[in-house]
């Protein structure tokens, strides 16, 4: 088979993975694609509630702050633990087709990427009320950046938490605290001006840190930090590959597993 | 002399029985039971040091009781399996029907379906939505074609496969006892697409129960048993025996 066709396959496969991911989420719900933003929305107000209103955390433009946080943090916890049930339930294509299996890892990213951007309109519009503007110019590199090193994690973790839970299902409860943790160790709503200082080491070892603040570079307080660029975009890759290196080590054995 | 299209060298394909499952709890509890089950741990050898050579255009037979390696063998030549020890050359492109509702989503449409389980076995949906025609066509399910395939009969669903599996035109086709749900109608149509394929020089494995089946396809069958190959020979004489 020539490239170009392998290509093409390639994807086509990730292509049928994504629509059928598709059509069984939102299959038999009244509000359909709708969830993608009230999910995200609603999380927020929530989250505006108990921490703006009855905590009273200190930040300009609070709602603007934590909004962007926990879109971007949703989009990445889905990923991880959508992945988690990645080859359980797709058991019956697994055991009877040989497809690449690391494409449905793969695919649930993308899933949740299309989910993710239908709520970038509502961020921008959250954007216009504050009337914060952000420099086009910075953006594109903070976008690219940003999104990148979420992928890389997002999808590195994935790898292994999908061929680890295949053979150890107590991670899924364990991954469940796991993220619950790690969001409260990112700044999703809880400004860093609020970290007491000598937790603050926490926030320099966590990647989903400085992805945050590029994030928020463009969509909260417009901003430059191409100082964290290099060393988060290779620890997210070094994540990725071992990740997939896992994965490929366990992939022989999947079939017998199910 | 080409080279065999399917070549097992010595495959052999243990299974890991799992008598008890251990949690945590009874690990500490039943600690002595655990370690003499762990040491005992059981391997079932579903295929024996097997050696196959299959040339292209041949078309075999594999038969034998329950539990004797038949599945287990598609499916390594399927490549779903690949913790064997051997060697497993396959020189040409599989498609498989390793059982009913094979690779099916079962949420989605037959019509979905097609392009979903076409496009894993390795053609493009370019492809796949020329082919559609042909292979509704020949599954005749009328209406229910738009449904969820968790709606549909076995019969059915043994349509629906067939014809996908058939109509990507493999090099190698892998069929494991779909056949045996289908009425007559389904049975007729079944043969004129295999034997069509046939003369296209496809290499067929057929797995069955039904010895008319095999007959009827087969020019050659090796019999497993307990995981290994006890006859392999032309179809009487393998048969017959």
């Amino acid at each position: 088979m020539n490239l170009s066709r392998q290509f093409k396959l390639k994807r086509d496969q990730i292509w049928v993975l994504i629509a059928k991911d598709f059509k069984l989420k939102y299959n038999s719900t009244a509000l359909g694609f709708l969830w993608s933003l009230l999910v995200p929305t609603l999380t927020s107000a929530v989250y505006y509630f108990v921490f703006g209103i009855m905590m009273r955390f200190q930040a300009q433009n609070y709602l603007l702050y934590l909004m962007s946080g926990t879109f971007l943090w949703q989009f990445f916890a889905n990923v991880i633990m959508m992945n988690g049930a990645v080859l359980t339930a797709n058991q019956g294509l697994l055991k009877k087709t040989s497809f690449d299996r690391e494409l449905l890892v793969r695919g649930t990213f993308y899933t949740e990427s299309i989910h993710f951007l239908l709520t970038v309109p509502v961020l921008l519009g959250m954007m216009a009320c504050y009337k914060v503007m952000p420099s086009p110019l910075l953006a594109v590199p903070n976008l690219v950046v940003s999104l990148l090193a979420l992928q890389l994690l997002s999808v590195g973790v994935s790898y292994f938490y999908a061929a680890c839970n295949l053979y150890f299902r107590d991670l899924e409860r364990i991954m469940g605290i796991i993220m619950m943790m790690w969001m409260f160790c990112s700044p999703v709503f809880i400004p860093v001006s609020s970290v007491p200082e000598k937790y603050l080491w926490i926030y320099n070892v966590n990647p989903m840190a400085p992805i945050l603040q590029i994030w928020r570079d463009i969509f909260y307080v417009p901003g430059w930090h191409p100082q964290f660029f290099l060393p988060l975009l290779a620890g997210c890759f070094v994540v990725f590959l071992l990740g997939r290196m896992v994965f490929r080590k366990m992939e022989p054995g999947f079939a017998e597993m199910m | 002399m080409e080279e065999p299209i399917i070549e097992l060298n010595d495959v052999t394909m243990k299974f890991r029985l799992e008598r008890r499952h251990y949690g945590f709890k009874n690990i500490v509890l039943h600690l002595p039971q655990y370690l003499k089950d762990r040491r005992e741990a059981m391997t079932y050898t579903a295929l024996d040091h097997i050696n196959v050579k299959i040339s292209r255009g041949e078309r075999v037979g594999l038969v034998g009781h329950n539990g004797c390696g038949k599945t287990t063998t598609l499916s390594i030549i399927g490549g779903v399996y690949k913790r064997y020890t051997g060697e497993v050359k396959v020189r040409g492109r599989v498609s498989m029907m390793l059982a009913l509702g094979a690779g099916f989503s079962p949420e989605l449409s037959g019509r979905e379906n097609i392009v979903l389980n076409g496009v894993l076995q390795g053609r493009t949906r370019a492809e796949m939505n020329a082919l559609m025609d042909d292979i509704i066509g020949f599954a005749d399910i009328g209406p229910f074609i738009d449904s969820p395939v968790y709606t549909y009969s076995s019969g059915m669903q043994a349509r629906l496969g067939f014809g996908i599996a058939t109509a990507i035109e493999p090099e190698i086709l892998l069929v494991d006892e779909v056949m045996a749900v289908g009425d007559a109608d389904f049975a007729g149509k079944c043969e004129k697409r295999i034997n069509k394929l046939l003369e296209g020089g496809t290499t067929l494995i057929l797995v069955s129960h039904s010895m008319a089946d095999i007959r009827k396809y087969c020019s050659r069958v090796v019999k497993l048993d307990h995981g290994r190959i006890v006859a392999d020979g032309p179809t009487e004489e393998v048969l017959g025996a």
